[in-house]
């Protein structure tokens, strides 16, 4: 038994290496960092009221009392627009995401008894977990219009016979802005439909990257570990070869890898959201995204395409140079931990929060780190921002520049036999 | 004499460290050289710089009249180096790896098969040569990772501890198939810690300790020297010094 607790002691020792451990610990750090900033975000904007912008063009008592009704749960934004068009133009200017417009006429209706209709317009231009949030507003606002309303009506005793109206007086048309096109429809039901195809590529690419990575860095640490990596170099093949050669093979695979993640989610997504919204309605938010031009064109996927490949290709520049202080296979998964921290950081930011809502310094720290530009080409291309999203490629095509002719420049050194990382201490 | 090998005041340093202080020797056409010394006395770093796999810190390195440091691609076309410790890529056959490197070493669709021919003939492993790497023996092994260095004609083959680690059988085959090889042309550049087998081996020596040559001639001459029976002997009198 003795000698069994030897072997296991000895095989615990060689499992937790110090290339094991040491990227494992950086990626919880990392982890909790993210929920820390995520959380202190999700707090501040807690504390902070949602904004709503609303136009009456009632000017009636009522419409006025309903307005100020509205000041517990939201700063009202009063707007002198006199249709839809003034409404959300307002809502772009002060780039709040919800907004409500009081029909002329609205008081009348009310104590008329006839069809009273308000309009909630909701406006898309961010498409992560805080915007659904703060379109919430739009909702809720109607939602207390109408409890208003109706408590008046009871409370006046006055207005339709049937109960049913008195209960709901008012009945709310839900509308969606985005791209200057502004459609009926609903904002909670086409926000969770694009997200589902903004996330879908970037948590593929996500673990295409991390994939990738891990195989040229496995391939560069493999010929050393194998003992084949001098040969090579001695042969009469020029050093650029040699590392645009391993690059385009580990790229042509992880794109392989790719599509057929790809084409597996997709089918695993609609599947379950043909489960939870059936399929007539699924396809009504489609038709919906195609109106507001929420849908990508042709130029849109050649952005997208062009910001994957780029993606690709600087991860793969990158993992190649960190694959080089890996002196065996086993290491390799471990140098590549900087990387993963890289793509991880956006990642996750960028899935859970509003940039827009952050402050300028943490915005363009995560635009400063490359990985950044693939999560957030989507919701920049689907919202026409092709500025920013061909600038983000340029960026990436300058570090991949750098980090390709850095690998050959390490290539061509001693750099890539005398390099390795040691964790050990010196003995 | 035409100089195949031609090495001035060659230094290399890791750091503080000095692993190379200053060589200087050169090989004519068609002999083979051996570089013998301890272990740690710098042979491998000497020829992994002749490879071009190292840089020099300072010093020259002429192979066929091309300064590798200038101009290393076509000083890569001249040579071919077997290291200490060579790995294979173990999902290949044999014969599969040298067709591989064959194309690797030319686009000449017919010179590749004259080298996969010339490889065949000098690793002479039969049938065996279609079973992957991974199967084979340590002799075996290095047996194709030798008819890979030399399958080219190189003008200088660099064979670093070229029997190291093997059986005596194993080793006298080696040895034999380089000086067979050397008969053609090709001049050779070898290394080894075993002085003894070097005697059989090359005409020339260079015994190297401490990073510097510290003597250099043919056996013969190196013996008479020192009055000494063999390499072995010549190595400690020159210690003793």
């Amino acid at each position: 038994m003795k000698k069994f607790w030897v072997l296991l002691k000895k095989e615990i020792k060689e499992l937790l290496t110090p290339q094991l451990w040491v990227p494992f610990l950086t990626v919880i750090v990392v982890f909790f960092v993210i929920g820390n900033v995520t959380s202190k975000q999700m707090k501040e904007q807690e504390s902070v009221k949602d904004k709503i912008v609303i136009a009456d063009l009632d000017r009636s008592n009522l419409s006025a009392s309903i307005i100020s009704s509205l000041e517990p749960v939201a700063t009202v934004v009063e707007t002198d627009a006199t249709d839809n068009v003034e409404l959300n133009i307002k809502m772009q200017e002060e780039n709040i995401q919800s907004g409500i417009l009081i029909p002329k006429g609205f008081e009348n209706n009310v104590y008329g008894g006839g069809q009273t209709t308000i309009e909630s317009y909701s406006l898309m231009s961010n498409f992560s977990a805080l915007a659904g949030k703060k379109m919430i507003i739009g909702t809720t606002s109607a939602a207390l219009i109408n409890e208003m309303v109706s408590n008046t009506l009871l409370g006046e005793k006055i207005g339709p016979g049937n109960t049913t109206k008195l209960k709901q007086p008012v009945t709310v048309k839900k509308f969606v802005s985005a791209n200057g096109i502004i459609k009926e429809g609903d904002a909670t039901q086409l926000l969770s439909f694009i997200l589902g195809q903004t996330t879908t590529v970037p948590t593929v690419l996500f673990v295409v990257i991390v994939m990738a990575a891990q195989m040229i860095a496995s391939a560069v640490a493999t010929e050393k570990e194998n003992k084949t990596l001098e040969t090579l170099l001695s042969l009469p093949i020029s050093r650029k070869a040699i590392v645009a050669s391993k690059m385009l093979a580990a790229g042509f695979v992880s794109l392989i890898m790719a599509s057929l993640y790809m084409l597996g989610i997709r089918n695993m997504n609609s599947g379950i959201s043909g489960m939870a919204s059936g399929v007539s309605s699924g396809e009504n938010v489609s038709q919906l995204a195609a109106d507001l031009g929420l849908k990508f064109s042709a130029f849109g996927y050649l952005e997208l395409g062009l910001i994957l490949f780029l993606a690709i290709l600087l991860a793969l520049s990158i993992a190649m140079i960190l694959g080089a202080f890996a002196e065996d296979a086993k290491s390799a998964q471990g140098v590549v931990a900087p990387l993963m921290i890289l793509v991880m950081i956006p990642y996750f930011l960028t899935l859970l929060m509003d940039l827009n809502s952050m402050s300028i310094g943490v915005r363009y720290i995560i635009y400063s780190i490359p990985f950044s530009h693939i999560f957030l080409a989507m919701p920049n291309i689907l919202t026409g921002n092709h500025i920013f999203v061909l600038a983000g490629a340029g960026y990436m095509l300058i570090l991949f520049v750098i980090f390709v002719l850095l690998a050959a420049k390490i290539f061509s050194s001693d750099l890539i036999l005398t390099l390795k990382l040691n964790f050990s201490k010196k003995k | 004499m035409e100089k195949v090998l031609e090495i001035n005041n060659l230094k290399k340093s890791y750091g503080s460290f000095e692993a190379v202080k200053g060589l200087n020797f050169c090989i004519p056409k068609g002999e083979i050289f051996a570089l013998i010394g301890p272990n740690g006395a710098g042979k491998s770093t000497t020829l992994k710089m002749i490879s071009t796999i190292l840089h020099p810190t300072s010093g020259q390195i002429i192979i066929d009249g091309t300064d590798i440091e200038k101009e290393p691609d076509l000083a890569r076309s001249k040579i071919s180096y077997l290291p200490e410790e060579v790995g294979a890529y173990k999902n290949l056959s044999g014969l599969g790896y040298l067709e591989l490197m064959a194309a690797l070493y030319t686009d000449n669709p017919v010179k590749q098969k004259e080298y996969v021919s010339k490889a065949l003939e000098i690793s002479d492993l039969g049938s065996r040569i279609r079973d992957k790497l991974g199967t084979y023996s340590k002799g075996m092994t290095r047996k194709v990772m030798l008819a890979r260095a030399l399958m080219s004609q190189p003008k200088l083959a660099i064979l670093d501890e070229a029997t190291s680690g093997l059986d005596v059988i194993n080793a006298l085959e080696i040895r034999n198939i380089i000086i067979n090889y050397a008969k053609s042309g090709t001049t050779v550049l070898v290394s080894s810690h075993n002085m003894l087998e070097i005697e059989y081996l090359s005409n020339m020596v260079g015994i190297i300790d401490q990073g510097e040559i510290i003597e250099t001639g043919t056996v013969k001459e190196l013996k008479e020297k020192h009055n000494a029976k063999n390499l072995e002997e010549v190595f400690l009198r020159l210690k003793k010094q």
